[in-house]
Order: structure tokens, then sequence, then C-alpha cells
């Protein structure tokens, strides 16, 4: 357990082996999980409170999001802010699209946003841009001009909802899912910008989503107080978009879902609520398999990647929240 | 005995008489008997002028052969004969004599005869001619009189006068019951033959009556030891003694060897069969003894009937008893038996009552009513609780509840103290019961009476624990129906005690359903019980009890079928329902709602919560398909209705809600929530109001909004909600029809607004005790905002928050807003980051609301502004550096917000504005920068400075110090040295003196040697030399210094010293300590945002300047509080409150428009404070 200042309101763990905390002061902060006393790096990027987090699946970037709009990338091994967008200002054609919501592709060729209007905001991260500076920050020869995050954009509307909640790239690449506050979450293909599916699944704002590691599944956790299992496969091949995706409802938290996320070997999904409730599921029974009770609201959840996991994949994840601290948990059994 | 009796007996059976001539005729007395010798006896007599010994005799011989009539006859006879006729001298003492027999023999005929003959007897009936005991009384007083006249004619003495007539006197007086005639009589008697058995009876019997228990048991031993022989036994009198004196268990015995003397004294067997039935009375008696003790009392008791039917004690005993086993003819006709021969008014009383239930168990009420209502005349101040209740149960029965109650109430002053436990539950249940004709407020009074009643017998039950405790209440605890009584009548104030109450029936229920052992047919009231109890427990919020009653009641009625069964299980089907939404399980409470309506498809109330799930869901459609359907099959339906018109306003849709609620009051006028929820409605919509057309409603609609709270409140005084409505008007001061658009803002009338907050605040923190909801403390909040306490409204929010679990934007808002007046009005840094936290908070959870937002970047900006107008001294480089990185966003997110387009809950142009403001702001910036560096560097300097100083006087005062131990480890050395000099002086010399010597000797010596030896001491001496010059320089010193002082003086001079230098080093360490205590107190400062740079300090007088300097600035603070205040109160004059009503919906919009106006106009004046 690590206390922070503030309320964490984002949470990630790295296949670095790092616990990334995105915190309401404003600070991304990184730690070993072995040790959580003192944080590796103490970030400040960001100016207001850190709404959204997402890292690159080697581990060693982060992209931060906070709620007035801007959005860094920063390189969690040195602490340096390697990019950074004031989407709230930059026009894209004659529009600002301010995110809330951000997401960085795995292999870190673009990142993609969205906030108000559910419209997606999307950025190709120009190729060595980031290790161009890199270089350059090693040569020493100062502070590059050029932003990594600046790339060339375009803007997908996706026509439903009137707010992008939670915004997220599925494993492999593909796809992109994004949830709106109206209830909708939209799978749209990263190559064409394409909607391939809409869903309907939640009556409220669905404040989180997450996919399974195989990209096959997508879990969304709403205020509605249920989760949806949402079959992406069948959605993206008949082409039919409407509804067939949801092929499960979990139910148990007795209040807004905030946070679910799939766990590395794809049998757990765990949830973290403002009942102040995690709660473990099983994803092939459908049911509830482990309920914690905690002393706030959990909104941040995230498994240790299996790669570092080593041999027990799946059995150790950590959550934070409104109680302003991080709290790694182990399944029993487990070392 | 009996056989020496009868042996006796042949020869005394012979009686002769001797007439006049000396004729002698021989009368055999068991000839007597036949009609033919008894008629001629009394001619035969008065022949032979026999005398008054042979006619008493022969009377005798009747009266103990019970030829009552004949006895009587002859004794008439021979007054006739002895008062004497022509030529016969009158023979006073005989007359006397007969006279005295005569009324003996009434006096004991009374024994036998019946008290009254009741003429409407209807089972023992008597015959017409029957003489009352008071007709042979008055026999018996006439004959005494008689007696006593023949004796005063006889001119003998008081003396002479035959036992006999005062005896019968007393006996007279006795069964008259006039111990108070009788006891001197009997003293008298007593005084003549103390040992007169009778008489000592009659003393006995008279100091019994007296209650003087102990005498009366010493004269019937008394009586025992004189005759051990004597009838009837004074045993019995002694048991009687005993049984008063409490010694029960003697008194039994007493009788039962009485009883063995004489097998055929009924006496003796009633007192046993008494003492049977009162044991098995006793509730410590187990259950098992009871049945035998009452049998034994009951055969005795028989048996004492048997022996002597006219007993009334017996009869009434028998007809309880016979009452109770149901032989209510039997009963009655014992009973009659018992009220006619009672010789005691108890008795009487006893049995008429006895009499009277027993018709009334017949349902013969006119056959009942004359003998209870003799009865009830009788009791002589006694209240007889059995014939009232009886009366009171008649009139229930005729139907006539008033009169019932009356009868109950007359009794009610009559108890002294309580009366039994069936007798409150009586009374209670009709007090409870409404009569015709009866006022409200009397059955209300009435109510709350039989309420408080039988929850104090239920607290008695209750509390019952030991076997005695529950024996005595077992009935009444397993009459489920009296505290299904009593948890209705609490049901309305306090769930607790209805609760308590329907525990006990259940459970009272549930035993007499044990104790009848396995029936099969399934309890319907038992199941509805259960059902109650879970609802009763889910109204208390006990959710999940409440889920296993409706379980268990469920389990219990089985797979029965009937159509209450299936009633009662739809019932429980919606309950459980209900109780799974409340705990929030709303799939299962679904799956209940939607079992429902498969078995019966129009179950209103389940749709409706299906609806009001589906809306809590969002599904907004399927809600409203669902009520639609509701409302087509029951249109009239309030419960529907006010669902309905809920969801409308939920929904957003204002003015079809108050179409729609328009059209409920047409069915209903009499609904408190639907004239809430016009109230609400009618105040949201003038609140709202944004066009102009709404705008000139605007009043209009507070009116009406008051009025409807109004009429909600005159429904039901006790309405939390209108009231909290109309509080909120007060507040707002809508009611007073302002002219629209006026400038608010002087001064009154912010005084006005002050006051009415002021009492507004009375009236929410009452509210806020009644209803525990965030919107009462939201109001309160705004009250206190209004009022300029802000740090009280930050608490009120925060209950709020509490309230909503930190997820309802407004209420985070609100404590922003509270925080950022805060901050303001104290220039304080950290209440402005806590304003940040909340408003970020709130954008958290709600992203969308781009006022949020542009509220965050007005916080900002705020802070830096803020600093930049405090003295240097009070902030900190750090919090600068803060603020203006803060300040530098700000301008970035209101330049976003500025370009932003669309449609946006703010004026772009004033972010704009904020945005240029901003840059102004960040101009200043470098300047703030460099006068805080500067300021700092100087504070730092003189810190610097300071430590500096301190350090150099360290390093004196060490150095000093070392110079001192320098030199005291000089002089220490120089000691050491002087004496080894001394010491190698003294060595020197007396080597030099050897050497002399050695030299004398030696220039005595030979001269050859001289010059070798010469050599050597020359180098020896050398070395001395040079040691005695160093040694002596300081010696000199030293000496000069201490000049006269020995060497011992001068080592306590040097310890002196070293105390000296201690002291100095622990001043140091204070100052030391000091200044850590300083440094806290800077700590503590810079928490508090004052930065107050204080110059280093060094003594306690800069102390307390510093105090000084402290009060100053807090009045400094205060004063600003005041012009801070003003301002509020100029700006935020026209905000509206985001007042909530009944619906439990929130506006979203607003607070954020405080904000902004509040900024504005701040800005305006501090632009001109500019200028």
């Amino acid at each position: 357990m690590v206390t922070h200042p503030d309320a964490i309101w984002a949470l990630s763990w790295t296949s670095a082996d790092r616990l990334i905390s995105g915190c309401a002061d404003g600070h991304i902060r990184v730690y070993d999980p072995s040790d959580l006393t003192v944080p590796l790096q103490d970030i400040h990027a960001n100016p207001l409170a850190i709404s959204s987090l997402a890292t690159s699946s080697d581990g060693r970037y982060a992209l931060s999001g906070s709620l007035d709009g801007t959005v860094a990338l920063l390189d969690l091994e040195s602490g340096e802010e390697v990019g950074k967008s004031d989407t709230g200002r930059e026009k894209i054609g004659d529009t600002t699209l301010p995110a809330f919501a951000c997401a960085v592709h795995p292999s870190l060729s673009c990142w993609a946003w969205s906030g108000r209007s559910s419209k997606l905001g999307f950025r190709t991260i120009p190729k060595d841009s980031i290790s161009k500076i890199i270089t350059e920050d090693i040569n020493g020869q100062g502070e590059s001009s050029f932003n990594p995050l600046s790339g060339e954009a375009r803007v997908i509307d996706t026509g439903k909802g009137k707010f992008g909640m939670d915004v997220k790239f599925s494993p492999d690449g593909q796809s992109l899912a994004l949830a709106t506050e109206s209830g909708q979450i939209m799978i749209v293909d990263v190559e064409t910008g394409e909607v391939l599916a809409t869903y309907t699944s939640h009556a409220m704002a669905v404040r989180t989503i997450s996919w399974s590691e195989d990209s096959q599944w997508l879990f969304s956790g709403s205020d509605d107080h249920r989760i949806v299992i949402h079959d992406v496969r069948a959605g993206s091949k008949s082409g039919q978009t409407r509804g067939e995706g949801a092929v499960a409802i979990l139910q148990g938290h007795q209040s807004w879902v905030l946070r679910v996320s799939a766990g590395p070997d794809g049998k757990l999904l765990g949830s973290g609520g403002a009942d102040n409730m995690v709660k473990l599921w099983d994803i092939g029974q459908r049911s509830c398999v482990s309920t914690i009770q905690t002393s706030s609201e959990v909104w941040g959840l995230d498994w240790q990647p299996a790669s570092v996991g080593g041999s027990g994949v799946g059995k150790q994840f950590a959550i934070a929240g409104e109680d302003k601290m991080v709290t790694i948990y182990r399944a029993a059994g487990s070392s | 005995m009996s056989v020496s009796i009868e042996e006796a007996q042949p020869a005394a059976r012979v009686v002769v008489i001797v007439g006049q001539g000396g004729i002698q005729t021989d009368l055999d007395l068991d000839t007597l008997g036949d009609d033919e010798v008894a008629d001629v006896i009394p001619d035969l007599l008065a022949d032979y002028s026999a005398e008054c010994r042979d006619w008493t005799l022969i009377a005798g011989e009747h009266w103990r052969r019970s030829r009552w009539s004949r006895a009587e006859d002859l004794l008439q006879k021979g007054i006739h004969f002895f008062t004497g006729g022509v030529g016969r001298p009158t023979d006073h003492m005989a007359l006397v004599n007969l006279h005295a027999m005569l009324a003996h023999l009434h006096l004991a005929l009374s024994r036998t005869a019946p008290k009254v003959s009741l003429p409407h007897a209807k089972y023992d009936k008597l015959p017409s001619n029957v003489k009352v005991k008071e007709d042979h009384f008055t026999e018996a007083a006439a004959n005494l009189n008689k007696a006593d006249q023949a004796l005063m004619a006889s001119g003998a003495g008081p003396d002479d006068e035959p036992i006999a007539v005062p005896m019968g006197k007393i006996i007279l007086y006795l069964a008259r019951g006039q111990p108070g005639t009788a006891q001197p009589m009997v003293e008298r008697l007593l005084r003549r033959q103390p040992n007169n058995l009778v008489a000592l009876t009659a003393h006995a019997r008279l100091q019994f009556a007296r209650r003087a228990h102990e005498q009366a048991l010493q004269t019937y031993q008394k009586l025992l030891s004189l005759d051990p022989e004597m009838r009837p036994d004074p045993r019995i009198g002694i048991g009687l003694c005993l049984w008063m004196l409490g010694d029960k268990q003697k008194a039994r015995l007493a009788w039962e060897r009485a009883l063995q003397r004489d097998p055929s004294s009924w006496t003796c067997m009633l007192l046993t069969g008494f003492a049977a039935l009162n044991t098995a009375r006793e509730p410590a008696t187990a259950e098992d003894d009871r049945a035998q003790l009452i049998a034994e009392g009951v055969a005795y008791v028989q048996s004492a009937f048997k022996l002597n039917n006219k007993n009334a004690a017996a009869a009434l005993t028998l007809a309880s008893v016979s009452g109770q086993n149901g032989q209510t003819a039997v009963a009655s006709k014992l009973a009659e038996r018992a009220i006619q021969y009672a010789d005691n008014k108890r008795h009487a009383v006893l049995a008429n009552t006895e009499r009277g239930r027993m018709g009334f168990i017949m349902q013969d009420l006119v056959d009942a009513t004359p003998f209870l209502t003799a009865a009830r005349q009788d009791d002589g101040g006694v209240p007889n609780i059995l014939a009232d209740l009886t009366l009171a149960q008649i009139a229930i029965q005729g139907g006539n509840l008033r009169e019932a109650l009356n009868f109950m109430d007359g009794l009610t002053p009559r108890l002294v103290g309580k009366g039994p436990m069936e007798y409150v539950v009586m009374h209670a249940s009709l007090l409870a019961y409404p009569h015709p004709g009866m006022s409200s407020a009397e059955l209300a009074s009435n109510r709350s009476k039989a309420r408080a009643m039988l929850t104090e017998l239920h607290s008695v039950i209750q509390s019952a624990e030991t076997d005695e405790d529950m024996a005595k209440v077992r009935h009444i605890a397993d009459d489920t129906d009296v505290f299904l009584d009593l948890a209705k009548m609490w049901q309305k104030e306090s769930l607790e005690k209805a609760i308590g109450a329907y525990q006990t029936a259940v459970s009272g229920r549930v035993e007499t359903i044990v104790d009848e052992g396995g029936e099969v047919e399934v309890d319907q009231r038992a199941v509805k019980m259960s059902s109650n109890l879970g609802a009763l427990y889910q109204l208390q919020g006990n959710a999940d009890t409440a889920e296993r009653m409706y379980q268990e009641a469920l389990q219990r009625l089985g797979n029965e079928a009937g159509k209450e069964a299936e009633e009662m299980r739809t019932i429980l089907a919606f309950n459980l329902g209900r109780a799974y939404e409340e705990a929030g399980e709303t799939t299962k409470a679904s799956q209940w709602y939607r079992d429902v309506l498969r078995q019966h498809p129009e179950h209103m109330e389940s749709k409706v919560r299906l609806a009001c799930i589906a809306a809590a869901a969002g599904r907004n459609f399927d809600a409203h398909t669902l009520l639609k359907e509701c409302l087509k099959s029951d249109e009239s339906n309030i419960t529907l209705r006010s669902t309905y018109t809920h969801f409308l306003i939920s929904l957003g849709s204002l003015k079809e809600a108050l179409a729609f609620t328009s059209q409920t009051l047409k069915l209903e006028r009499a609904d408190v929530f639907t004239y809430c929820a016009l109230g609400w409605i009618h105040f949201t919509l003038g609140r709202e109001a944004k066009s102009t057309s709404e705008l000139a409603e605007r009043t209009k609609q507070y009116l009406r909004s008051a009025e409807a709270y109004e009429r909600a409140l005159t429904l039901d005084p006790a309405c939390a909600m209108a009231a909290q409505g109309l509080a909120i008007a007060l507040a707002e001061d809508t009611l007073a029809l302002k002219p629209l658009g006026a400038a608010v803002g002087t001064a009154e009338e912010m005084k006005a607004r002050m006051r009415l907050a002021g009492q507004a605040l009375g009236v929410f923190s009452r509210i806020a005790d009644s209803i525990q909801e965030g919107s009462v403390h939201v109001n309160i909040g705004h009250s206190f905002f209004v009022r300029g306490e802000e740090d009280k409204a930050i608490q009120s929010y925060e209950a709020a928050d509490n309230h909503h679990k930190g997820r309802n934007v407004p209420v985070l808002l609100y404590l922003a807003r509270a925080w950022y007046a805060y901050a303001n009005r104290e220039s304080n840094f950290s209440a402005m980051s806590k304003a940040l936290s909340f408003c970020q908070r709130a954008m958290h959870i709600q992203p969308n609301d781009r006022a949020i937002l542009y509220n965050i970047a007005m916080i900002q900006q705020k802070a830096a502004e803020m600093l930049f107008g405090l003295e240097p001294s009070k902030r900190t480089l750090e919090e600068l550096h803060v603020a203006l990185r803060q300040a530098q966003q700000a301008a970035n997110t209101f330049r976003a917000l500025a370009e932003d387009r669309g449609a946006l809950p703010y004026d772009p142009d004033l972010a704009d504005q904020r945005a240029r403001y901003g840059d102004t702001l960040l101009r200043r910036a470098p300047d703030q920068l460099s006068r805080q560096e500067s300021f700092e560097a100087e504070a730092q300097a003189r810190v610097q400075e300071a430590r500096r100083i301190r350090a150099e006087e360290q390093a004196r005062i060490q150095a000093a110090e070392a110079a001192r131990r320098a030199e005291i480890e000089a002089k220490a050395a120089e000691l050491a040295e002087q004496r080894r000099k001394e010491r190698e002086e003294a060595h020197a010399w007396q080597e030099e003196m050897n050497v002399r010597e050695m030299e004398e000797r030696a220039k005595k010596a030979a001269a050859a040697d001289k010059k070798k030896r010469k050599k050597d001491n020359g180098d020896s001496g050398d070395e001395g030399l040079g040691g005695k010059k160093r040694k002596g320089k300081k010696g000199r010193k030293v000496r000069s210094k201490s000049e006269i002082l020995s060497d011992e003086e001068d080592l306590v001079y040097e310890n002196r010293d070293n105390m000296e230098v201690d002291q100095a080093g622990s001043e140091v360490e204070e100052e030391d300590s000091k200044d850590k205590a300083r440094g806290a107190l800077e700590a503590l400062r810079a928490k508090r945002k004052k930065k107050v740079e204080e110059e280093p300090r060094r003594g306690k007088s800069f102390k307390s300047k510093e105090y000084i300097e402290d009060s100053e600035d807090e009045e400094e603070g205060d004063e600003e509080r005041k012009g801070s205040v003003s301002i509020n109160g100029v700006t935020e004059g026209e905000q509206d409150e985001n007042e909530e009503g009944d619906g439990g919906e929130t506006d979203l919009g607003d607070p954020m428009g405080d904000v902004e106006l509040g900024e504005l106009a701040q800005a305006v004046v501090k632009a001109g404070e500019e200028d």
C-alpha cells in the first residue's frame, strides 16, 4: 500500500513491472510493485487531475490525460515528458476536441482520444519521433521542437452519444473501443477509422471498458451497476452492429461500476465500483467469485501482466481509488 | 363408644310421666314419631299436668328426630298450658324455659332456612311458603323476648336466668350479623360460667370475627382442653385461625384430624376442600399438582355438599367448578342455591355474579341481567370485576359498545391500583375501537390511552422470565389479537414498538401451533402475521430480516391451494420483491415482480416497481411503457400517478409533469404528495425560467409553489417536505413581489436576506431532524452561505456530500464554491486548493460539463490573483510558483474555452476576457516573483545573517571555552611542570649538592681524575638549567594572575571556571530548542499560509511582539472579511440557490453561474480598486 496526496483516478500495471498511478493532484507516479514506499518517478506533466492513463505494450511509455484536456506522453523510465498536446486548443479542421479519455496504440504508432460529442480524435505518432528526442537528449542537444503527439490528425464521428468516457485500443492493435456517457459502446477499426459495431447494452454512462488479452471480448462497466460482456467477433464478422455483441450481463455491484479490467489469463475479470467494492468475476461462469469491501470508491484496478507474473499469471492485481492508496492483492495460494 | 350408647339407649328410651294423681304413664320415646302417639302427647301432658321438664324432654326428642313441627307444636302447647288459665297459676319459670327452647328451635331451623327465596329462581325453586331465615329469627326473637318477660314476671334475678336465654340471644345476634351486640352478652355469660363451652365457642367466634385470630386460637385450644370430645370439634376453629395466621399446612392438619374424628363433619370437608382448591390456584403450583389438587378439593366440597346441601359456600364453589366444566345448568342451579342460602353478603354477591355469568354463557341475557345487577348493587364498595366484566360483555354482545365502555370506565376508578390483565386487555380493546358518534379527538385520546395500557402489559409479558411470571401472563401472552391490535396502534408512530408487539404475537401464535401439535391445515393468520412482521422490518430498513420473514411465510404456505392462499402468495412474492429491491438486489427483485405479473398480469404494484427499477437503470423507455400500461388500466390510482409524476420530473419534462399533477389534483384533492410535487414543479419552473415570457411568470410560479406547499401543510402539519419548500421560499424571499431585474444589493436588501436566511435556518435545522437527506443539508449550507458563514456552510455541504457518497456533482460544486468564498475572504491559499480539488472531483464525475472546467480555471486564476495581492511576508515562493503555474494553465484553459464554439454553458467572451486578464496577471508575475524572491532572499539573508551571528557567537563562546580550557590545561600542565621542575630542581640541587660534595670530595680526590668528571657534571647541569628557565616563565605568569593564591586555591578557581562553561553550554542548548520551537511555529504558520515572516527573534520580548502582530493581522482579517462579505453580497445577491424539492432531483446547471457572476463582479470591483 502506498499513500498519495490526493485521490487516485487511474492505475496501470505495465509489462515492465511498474505500477503507474494517476492522481487527482495531476501527478503521475511510477512504483516498483515490490517496493511501494517511494515512487521511482514523480512526473508532473498534466496541469489538472489525471482522468485517463494508458501505457504502451512494452511498458516504457505512458499517455496521461487530465481534466482540462491536456495529454502528455511520458517516458516512465526517465520520468521525462516526451510529448504534449493541449487537445482543448489544438484545432482539427475547425473544431477542437478536448480530451477526457485518451489511449495509446500498443505499438506507439498512434494515439486516440475522446471527450465532448464522443468524436474520436486520432493522431499518428511519427516513427522515431520519440527515439529521436531521446537520442537528442542523450546527445545533450536540448529540447526537441518536434512533438510526437502532434502528428497527423483525423476525427472520426461515431455519431452516437454526447460524451466519450473511455477509450481503449485492443491488445492486438486492430480495434479501438469507445464508451460514451449515454451508454453506447463503439468499436472502430484503427486502420480505416470505420465504426465496426455499436452496442447499446447500457442505458447509463459507461465509465470503463476493458479488452480481453486476446482482443476477442470487451467488457464494459456502467452507472447502471452492470457489467456487460461483449463478444466482439460476433459484431465485427457479421457486420451487424446492433446488440449482438452483448453476451452476458454481470450484476452484483450496488452502485456505479467505475473500473473493469480483464485478467491476463482470460479467466477472471476484476471490477471496482462506487459501492466501495472490488469484485472478481469468472468470465466463463459469468458469476462473481470474490468480493472485497474497501473503504472508498475504487477508480483504478489493473492486473499484473503475464509477462512479469511468472508462474502465477493472473494472481495479483492492484487497486486504487478515493482512499488515496494503491493496494496490491494476491490471490490465495500465490506468494 | 357408639356401641356403649346403643347399649345404653334401650334403657333410657322409656320416659315415665307421673301425673297428678300419681298416675304413671310410660312413654316409649321410640314410638313418639308415630302420628297417633304424637298427636295425643300434648293433651296427655296437659292432662297429667306434667312438669316442664317432661315437656321439654319430649320436645327435645322430637327435635332430635328432626320432627320440627311436632316439637314446635308441643312447645307452643306447653307454653299455652303453662301460661295458665282458669284456676291455674302461670308457671313463669316453665314459660322461660319453653320460650327459650322454642327460640332455639327457630334458631336451629334458621340455620337451614334459605336467606332469601328468589322469586325469579329458575333452576333451584323453593316451595313458595318456605320460611326464610329472617322469619325464624323473628320468631326466635319474639320467644326470647317472651322468655325475658316471663323471667321478669317470675321475679327471679338475672342470676337465675336459665343459660338458654342469653345463649339464644347470643346465637341470634351472631346469626343476624350483629357481633357488637352479642359480645357484651357473651362476656357476661362467661363471667357467670367461665367454662361454658357454648359461650366459649361464641367467644372464639367473636374473636375470630374481630380478626383477633391468635386470641381465637387460644380460646379454641382452651375449648379443646376443656372437652376433648366436644362437638363441633374446636379443631375446625383452630384450623381456621391457623389458616388465617398463614400456617396453612397446620390448618389442613387440624381439619384432617377433625375429619378423622368425625367423618361426617361437612364443615371439615368443606374447609379441607377449600384448602386444596386455594392451593391449586396459587401460580407457583405446577400444572400436574394443580389438577390433582382441584380434583381433591372438588371431591371434598362435593361430599360436604352432599352432607349439607344448603351450604352456600359449597354450592358456590361447586357452581363455579361445574360452570368451568361447561355444566351450565347444574352450575346455575348451584348458584341459585348459593344465592338463596348465602349467609353473608360476599357469598351472595359472588353467587349472583356466578349465576349471571352462567346466564350470559347460556346466551340468556334477560336471565342474567337481574342477577348481575343484584351483584353490583350488593357489592358494598368492593369492586366486583367479574360482574362488571360480564355486564360489559353482555353489552358488547348486544352491540352496545359504548355502554360496555361505560361499564369499564366506571370500574376503573373503583379499582384501587391495577386490575387483572384480562380486564386491562378488554378495557384497552374497547377504548381502541371506534364507536359510532365518537368525536375524532376522543377516539385519538382513547386510542393513545389504550396503547399506553397495552404497551405496559406488553412490557410485563416481555419481561416475564420466571415460570411464575409466565403462569400469570400465560393466557394473555397467547392471545395474538391483543398484540396485533397493539402493533397496529404503534405502526404509525413507532416501528420498533410495533415490531415488538408483532414478535410477541407471532411467537404466541407459533407456540400455540406447536402446542396443538402438527396441525395439517396451514394457519393463514400465522402466515399473514409473518408477512406483516416482515413488512414492518422492511419499513424499519431491515431488509434482510424482512426477506427472511417473507421466505418463512412462503414456506409455511407451502402448496396450499385456495383463493386466500393464492392471494397471500402474491402478496408475499411482491413483498419479497420489495425487500430485494430495498437491499439493492434489483435483479432478484425484478424476478419476483415478473413472477407476480405472470400469475396476475394486471398486478399494478409490481408493474410500477418494475418501472421504477427500469427508470433507475436508465431504461426510460421501458419504464415509460410500463407506466403507461398501468395508467391505462387504472387512471385514478394516486400512487401510480405520483410515480409517473416523479418519472416525468426525473426525465426533466417539467411542463408535462405539471399538467399531469394538475390532473391528479382533480382526481384527489387531499394528497399531500401531490401538493408537494406541485409546489416543487412550480418552484423549479419559476427558477429555471429563461425566456422573457417565462421570466414574467416567475413570481407567479413562486407564489403558486408556496400555495401548494401550504395546502400540503394544512393536510399534514408534519410534512417536512412542504415545510422545507416553504423555508426555501422564505430564504429566497421569492414571495415578495419584486420588480424584475431591479438592482439588488442595497444594504437593507442584504440585511433582509441575512435575516431571512437565519429564519430559514431555524426551520431547516428542525427539518433535518425528521428528514435524513442530503437536500436538507444542502439547504442549510445555502443558508449559512448567504449569511457569510462559509465554514458552517462547508460543514453542511460536507454532510450532504456524505449522504450522496461523493457522487452528487452539485453538492461538490457547492463545496467548491463555499471553499472558494472562504479562501477569498481569508486569503487562504490552501482553502483555494480545496475548492480546486472539489471542482476537479465534480468534473471527473461529470466530465461533459464545460462550466466546471471554467470554474476550475477561475479558481486557479483567482488563487494567483489572491497571492499577488498579499504581502510577501504572507506567502511563500513555493506557493507563488504553484499559483503561477496554475494561472498559466487557467489562462490556457480560458483561451481554449473562449475558442470553443457550440452550445456552451458559459459566455465565451467572458472566457476570453478572463484569458486576457490572466495574461496581464501573468505579466505581473515576474515582478511578483522577483519581489518574493528578493524578500525571501532578504529574509533568507537575515536568517543567514542571524545564523552567521549565532555561529560566530557560538564560535566565540567555543573559542573562549577552548581558550579557557587550554589555559586550565596549561595551568595544570604548568603546575605539574612546576612540581616536576621543583622536584627536578630539588633533585638537581641534591645532585648538585652531591656533585658538589663529590666535587669537593673529588677536589679532595686525586687531581688526575678531575678533568673527566667535570665534563659529566656539566652536561646534566645544562639540562636542568633549560627546564628551569621554561618553567619559570609560565610560573611567573600564573603567579601574576592569581598573585598570592596558593596552588590549591588555584584549583578551586579552575573548577568554577568549568562550571561557568557548562552553564554557557546549556544556554546554547536552550536557544537551540527555542529555534526548534520557532521552526515548528513557522511550519504551522506556513500551513495556515499566513506567510508572516518574522524577524529572527532572540528574546522573549520579541515573542510578545509577535503575538501583538498576530492579533493585528486578525483584526485586519476581520475588516477584510466585512469588506468581502459585502462584495459577496452584492455579487451573489441575485444568484439562485439550487434548492431541492421533494423529488430528490437536483438541477445541475446553476452553480457555475454563481462563481461566474461572483467573480465577474469581483473583477469589476478589482478594476475599480486598481483605477
